[in-house]
């Protein structure tokens, strides 16, 4: 009940939105300098398409028009030579200051010279209802209009009954397009199409394609473009309800783009037959275009999610990937605005404590060789990246060698009776080279003058790869392992982001030897970390 | 946690990977464990300080410590000479991870003295080898000066 329910808001919803921008749409100032072009091919194509249609240019098969249609078609073709009629004198006359001149002045004109253009059609009826001479009357007055009306839009109008209809959805999709005339064609032949298509219905779907042009990089030349649109008035009885949609779609310059476009509307055109329906459609597609194809691009978007009607698709593969190198540089650039490269360098202590445990050899060690309980000197250089974390956490991912040198002692002894003394069956390695990978979390204390001075807990896992070879005591043994973890916890004191100090202690997770000896590595690290830029 | 530190760590891990290709394989553990008892055993003078005789469960002990005793020689060239005059070559080999000294040496009257040691434990002070014959095992507790 719930989806019922919602599915009824949500037509209730569309249907007022349709409402409003249906009235709010219109009078939408048309600027094109290279209209001259467009308008004779126009021209020329419905003067062809009126008697013989091979010589248009256009995919639509005219062939099996019926006479309904062609009645229809002989009505736009009228309003149509009007409107290149008017285009063509207006071109060269329109100046500067008229072309945004909108006012309500010349729109209630207009609204007169729309109403004497209605051209009332009745499929049922004889199309002799349509009235020539009240046209060619007005493409003269049209001819003659005055440069602030130029940017108003004419609508070819069709009066349209229905007869046992229940509703009536009338759809008006504005698109704008750019210079290239053969948009313009094709849309005029889809109209002629659509409606030759509804005619052995009850329903109609009038469509009233109109061409806007407009071209930003030109603004210098005037609108001299009075464009008739066709308008669909439709009378309905027995109507429940009427959804008017208006959707508007502008597309950029590219040529691919508008021809894709131009395909689309006339197969969805062809699908829009309605046998014995009881709902009449009326769009009205024009198509804006603007020739910045910066802006243009997300209003592409809007027109692929908006309807169904044109779909756009190599177009829209471009943009993913265009979008996908945005993004993607921008979490670059992201990441490299939170992140730090820096030097770090230091000392480490460190002392092994090693139990031999059950582990046999065929050597032996006299402890009082090997035992060396103290924190031995190595040193460590290498690379750190300090970063965040989901803009709130603190990293850093270290990356050095360093060289362990640790003193050893041994928990446990072995004995060689009758020979006295204390031996050992492994002797510790007690100086290597590795390679250390850290990763650490740092966390901020709240101590002292934060902007002069920032105390940090750092602490996470830590990797050592063992890089030098083993002594041949150990490789004898073979005793050690190449990899080993540790853990790290310390701390860091920047100061003022000059340099970095830190201390840290490590402990091996595990042991860094095989069983069943067990070797705990702890050492202890101080050093000095500075930023790589301030090196440069 | 943010893909660029996964990132991070990715590369970094390859790179250790990259650098163990490097790392140059160690040396088999039997060759090593030659090596190392070459190291230990040779350029020293063993002094022979107490003789086990084992015989089944029996042990008996003999101390030669503060004594004038047996000593045997390992040269770097491996040449042994030992106090009773028995000279000649000495080879260290491992076997199924025993350690075995075999020596090939000549009396003064010109007679071959061919054994095997086996080494039990080796060190850079303390060398214990033994030997089987007749089900007995003599056991040898030499120490370097």
């Amino acid at each position: 009940m719930n989806k019922i329910k919602c599915i009824f808001w949500l037509i209730g919803l569309t249907m007022t939105s349709s409402i409003l921008s249906a009235q709010v749409k219109d009078s939408i100032p048309v600027k094109s300098n290279l209209f001259s072009k467009i308008k004779l091919a126009k021209v020329n194509l419905f003067k062809k398409g009126s008697k013989d249609e091979k010589g248009s240019k256009a995919v639509v098969d005219t062939k099996n028009v019926k006479k309904p249609v062609a009645r229809e078609e002989k009505t736009f073709e009228i309003v149509r030579q009007k409107d290149t009629a008017t285009k063509k004198n207006s071109l060269s006359k329109i100046s500067l200051p008229k072309k945004n001149t909108v006012s309500e002045d010349s729109a209630m004109r207009w609204e007169k010279e729309i109403n004497s253009l209605i051209v009332k059609y009745t499929p049922e009826k004889d199309s002799s209802s349509i009235i020539p001479k009240e046209n060619a009357a007005n493409e003269k007055s049209l001819s003659n209009l005055s440069l602030p009306s130029k940017n108003t839009v004419k609508r070819d109008s069709a009066v349209v009954k229905v007869k046992d209809s229940s509703s009536l959805i009338a759809k008006d999709t504005t698109k704008k397009s750019s210079w290239l005339s053969r948009l313009s064609l094709t849309k005029k032949n889809s109209v002629k199409k659509d409606s030759a298509k509804a005619k052995d219905t009850s329903s109609l779907i009038a469509k009233a394609p109109a061409t806007k042009e407009s071209d930003l990089s030109k603004l210098s030349s005037t609108n001299k473009n009075k464009v008739n649109r066709d308008s669909v008035r439709v009378k309905v009885k027995d109507t429940a309800a009427l959804i008017a949609k208006d959707t508007t779609k502008k597309s950029s310059w590219l040529s691919r783009l508008i021809l894709n476009k131009k395909n689309t509307v006339k197969k969805d055109s062809k699908n829009e037959k309605v046998k014995d329906s009881s709902k009449v459609i009326a769009k009205d597609t024009s198509f804006k275009e603007s020739s910045l194809s910066t802006v243009s691009l997300p209003k592409k978007n809007s027109v692929k999610h908006d309807t169904a009607i044109v779909s756009i698709d190599p177009v829209s593969k471009s943009k993913d990937s265009l979008s996908f190198h945005k993004s993607t540089h921008q979490k670059f650039l992201q990441y490299m605005a939170t992140t730090t490269v820096s030097l770090m360098s230091g000392a480490s202590f460190s002392k092994q404590t090693v139990d031999a445990g059950s582990f046999k050899s065929n050597f032996n060690y006299f402890y009082s060789d090997i035992i060396e309980d103290v924190y031995k000197t190595g040193y460590l250089g290498g690379v750190r990246v300090d970063g965040l974390i989901k803009k709130k956490h603190e990293y850093s991912v270290s990356f050095s060698v360093s060289k362990i040198a640790s003193g050893t002692n041994y928990s446990s002894s072995s004995t060689l009776s009758p020979v006295i003394g204390s031996f050992s069956t492994f002797k510790a390695e007690d100086r290597f080279w590795v390679m250390n990978v850290a990763g650490h979390y740092k966390k901020l204390l709240p101590l002292g003058n934060l902007k002069k001075y920032k105390f940090y807990v750092v602490g996470g896992p830590n990797m050592d790869a063992r890089l030098s070879k083993a002594s041949l005591d150990n490789q004898a043994t073979d005793a050690y392992r190449k990899i080993f973890l540790k853990a790290d916890l310390g701390l860091e004191f920047s100061n003022r982001s000059l340099y970095t100090l830190f201390f840290n202690y490590q402990q091996n997770v595990g042991s860094i030897t095989k069983t069943p000896i067990k070797t705990n590595l702890n050492s202890f690290q101080l050093g000095i970390i500075i930023k790589a830029k301030k090196l440069l | 946690m943010s893909n660029s530190f996964y990132k991070n760590l990715s590369i970094l891990l390859i790179l250790i990977v990259f650098l163990f290709g490097f790392n140059s394989c160690s040396k088999d553990k039997n060759e090593a464990q030659t090596s190392l008892s070459y190291r230990m055993l040779s350029d020293k003078t063993w002094f022979l300080d107490y003789v086990e005789i084992i015989n089944g469960t029996s042990v008996k002990t003999r101390s030669y410590l503060g004594q004038t005793t047996y000593f045997i020689n390992f040269l770097k060239d491996n040449t042994t000479l030992d106090s009773d005059g028995i000279s000649g070559t000495y080879s260290i080999d491992v076997v199924d991870g025993k350690i075995l000294i075999k020596v090939n040496a000549k009396t003064f009257g010109g007679n071959a003295v061919i054994y095997d040691y086996e080494v039990n434990s080796l060190g850079a002070k303390v060398l214990v080898m033994s030997i089987y014959s007749n089900g007995i095992l003599n056991k040898y507790y030499y120490s370097s000066k």
